[in-house]
């Protein structure tokens, strides 16, 4: 117990570093394949167009996992962030 | 040689614009007020103005993008030198307050 | 994370800056020389006779089809160059394909043609400004798609470091113009704030653009997943996303009589006012037979299309671009150019390097800020702190970079011109300045360490055009006579910047001298010492 409370700063930390680099990078990955699903005539130009926009999806995710009050409030937004993101491509996929 | 133009229209501006602030005045003018709230406005519009001439100057000349390009450097080379100017040699800015009457 | 947004912000902003700074300010530093590759290029290869214009095309063009025949027969894709404002000579380059049971890769081959006597000569081997430049996002010592990784991570890092750098300046616009002179960390910080917020706008772009011409290997997940895996899938996906809206068009000369002269002859015509800078000839004597023509001609930002001309069936026919068919790429285009400024002329070309120059002062600046905050309250006679060891590093990095590119320079005038690998031993010594530069700060004080490094870099960037004098023909009054204004450029700039780093050593020197503070390696001795009393 006193091991937690003593490096409670550093898993902070850590866990947040990770959400944000890891979960981030997911989540970009995974919104930039939605944005791709937008213009319906060109496919490779949508991939283009997403894989753009990642990089402004990756910087505002690490902002707001370092931004949270809690790490857990971080990893609860991006895994849900993920998730919601996952449902779409996979309703995307199957309408397609 | 309208690059020339373009730099003065931004010396000029930002010039104003620096001046409108009263710690940047008070240096060149070896002053300890606040600025008239007339001063202010005066040289803050005006500067602003001058910023908005050289950027449809820059964009008509060169068009949309180069322009753009072409203004966003010379507004850095010319804020850099009137930080310098302002920094180490305030008093070569004085010259604004003839403008003042 | 902290109690305030503004807080978490400015945490984040530290560590973000700190944890990739010096890979950073090495990316800065390498890539703005990039701006200036050409020229670099031309210093490096003094055997380069330069021509500013070509009195007679046709001899010039005759000439070097004649020397590709000879040195090259078999290869498919020729390539005259044409003197243009950032190249004034004529080239030959010409393309090798693989050949699996001679163990040749494919590569393309450069010589250089001298106009007098007609010979192609090849300059001596040098990595060049081309290879400093690439150093920018290759890295080095490491496989490519390493350096494409670190780079873009460094990147991506940089990028969160300038956002949240403008969401924690509260008085962004009130402190635009402001610097405090000799006031401690609060002068460090006004200069972190000019090197950042004045070129703001490039640095933003920079950042974005170059994140963008990594996307393909970072991001290439979503490639994967809507277009397929596997590098041919990945090449189909290439070639669709960078196709551009092409326009052809017939014209009237008769196919028996298509070769390079009447090419040149409709070019000279039709493209009056345009100046020819690469000329390629493809696949020749085969059906497939194409002449390029590439211009050196800008429209804003981007290059005037290439003129392809070639036989379509049976007519002869041009095909030009316009742009782009999709708008992301569109996009995609206008970033990339931007990053590259091959539009520049010299002037902006001038401005693009400035903006590069501060930010990796900005970097600089940054790690130092870094490093005095947290020395606030572990005054420096502390021995043998992390924190001590990493400021030496720091300026072993910070001076040691500029002494490196100048060693590189050196190197490149002084090894001798026929060792192995001579290319390679360039950068050796570039890395090799670097390391002795750090382990050299490291047995001094940071002020000794300052100004010995200061003036040292001082005194190689002042004593290289004397170098370029005495071991090859050139010289600036030589360069002056003969209009070698790339030559000449590079020498007065190398004494620009000596001149700029005699400054910077005096303006230190005036500097107080702060509390004693004692070199690292010599603290190692000491302890040792006193172990081996008290033992």
């Amino acid at each position: 117990m006193t091991f937690i409370k003593n490096y409670a700063n550093s898993i902070n930390i850590t866990a947040r570093i990770f959400i944000a680099l890891i979960g981030g990078f997911i989540l970009a990955n995974l919104v930039a394949i939605i944005i791709s699903y937008l213009p319906a005539d060109n496919k490779v130009d949508g991939i283009v167009m997403g894989m753009m926009v990642s990089f402004i999806i990756y910087t505002i995710t690490v902002l707001v996992v370092f931004s949270t009050k809690t790490a857990k409030k971080a990893g609860i937004s991006v895994v849900s962030g993920c998730l919601i993101a996952y449902g779409i491509i996979a309703y995307l996929n199957y309408g397609s | 040689m309208s690059i020339l133009i373009e730099l003065i229209l931004l010396m000029f501006g930002f010039i104003l614009l620096s001046l409108s602030l009263s710690r940047h005045y008070n240096k060149v003018h070896n002053k300890h007020s606040q600025l008239s709230t007339r001063t202010l406005w005066i040289f803050r519009v005006s500067g602003y103005a001058l910023l908005l001439t050289s950027i449809i100057l820059g964009i008509n000349l060169w068009g949309l993008t180069l322009g753009l390009v072409y203004w966003f450097a010379s507004a850095m080379l010319i804020a850099l030198l009137i930080t310098l100017i302002l920094s180490f040699k305030p008093h070569w800015l004085s010259f604004i307050s003839a403008f003042k009457k | 994370m902290k109690p305030r947004f503004r807080q978490s912000m400015n945490w984040l902003h530290t560590w973000v800056g700190f944890s990739f700074g010096w890979l950073l300010y090495f990316i800065f530093i390498t890539g703005t020389t990039g701006y200036f590759d050409s020229e670099i290029d031309r210093w490096m290869k003094p055997e380069i006779t330069v021509v500013d214009q070509v009195i007679n095309q046709d001899k010039v063009i005759a000439a070097a089809e004649l020397q590709l025949k000879k040195l090259a027969p078999e290869s498919t894709q020729w390539y005259i160059g044409l003197p243009a404002s950032r190249t004034p000579f004529v080239q030959i380059q010409w393309l090798q394909s693989a050949d699996v049971e001679k163990n040749i890769l494919r590569s393309w081959h450069k010589r250089y043609l001298d106009t007098q006597t007609g010979e192609a000569n090849d300059a001596r081997k040098t990595a060049g400004g081309e290879t400093l430049y690439r150093m920018h996002y290759n890295l080095h010592y490491i496989p490519q798609l390493a350096g494409y990784i670190l780079t873009s991570l460094a990147t991506m890092l940089m990028l969160i470091g300038l956002v949240t750098g403008v969401i924690i300046h509260k008085k962004i616009f009130i402190e635009f113009f402001t610097f405090r002179a000799k006031k401690g960390i609060r002068s460090w910080l006004d200069i972190h704030n000019i090197f950042s917020v004045l070129p703001l706008p490039f640095h933003l772009m920079i950042t974005y653009s170059g994140l963008l011409l990594l996307m393909g290997i970072t991001m290439s997940s979503v490639i994967d997943f809507r277009y397929g895996e596997g590098q041919q899938n990945h090449r189909k996906f290439y070639n669709e996303a960078k196709l551009d809206i092409k326009e052809q068009q017939y014209i009237d000369l008769p196919t028996e009589s298509f070769s390079l002269k009447t090419v040149l002859n409709d070019v000279a015509i039709r493209y009056k006012n345009h100046k020819i800078n690469y000329i390629g000839l493809i696949e020749q004597g085969s059906k497939n037979e194409q002449y390029e023509i590439w211009f050196d001609k800008y429209e804003g930002i981007h290059l005037v299309s290439t003129v392809k001309y070639r036989i379509n069936s049976n007519k002869v026919e041009i095909q030009t671009a316009t742009e782009k068919a999709g708008s992301a790429a569109q996009i995609y285009d206008l970033f990339e150019h931007l990053h590259e400024g091959l539009f520049a002329n010299i002037y902006v070309r001038w401005l693009y390097f400035l903006s590069g120059l501060l930010g990796a002062g900005m970097v600089a600046t940054g790690i130092i800020l870094w490093i005095k905050k947290r020395q606030i309250n572990n005054p420096k006679n502390k021995q043998l702190n992390v924190i001590s060891v990493i400021e030496h590093i720091n300026i072993g990095i910070i001076i040691g970079l500029p002494i490196a590119i100048a060693s590189y320079f050196w190197a490149n005038r002084l090894l001798p011109i026929d060792i192995t690998d001579r290319a390679n031993w360039e950068v050796h010594c570039f890395f090799i300045a670097m390391l002795a530069s750090i382990i050299f700060s490291l047995c001094l004080s940071t002020r000794k360490a300052w100004l010995n490094l200061l003036w040292f870099t001082a005194m190689i960037y002042l004593t290289l055009p004397l170098v370029n004098l005495v071991t090859t023909e050139h010289n600036i009054l030589l360069s002056i006579q003969k209009s070698d204004w790339l030559m000449l450029g590079f020498d007065l700039s190398m004494l620009f910047f000596g001149i700029c780093f005699a400054m910077a050593a005096i303006i230190v020197n005036k500097t107080k001298e702060q509390k004693k503070s004692t070199p690292i390696l010599a603290n190692l001795n000491t302890k040792k010492k006193l172990k081996a009393a008290v033992h």
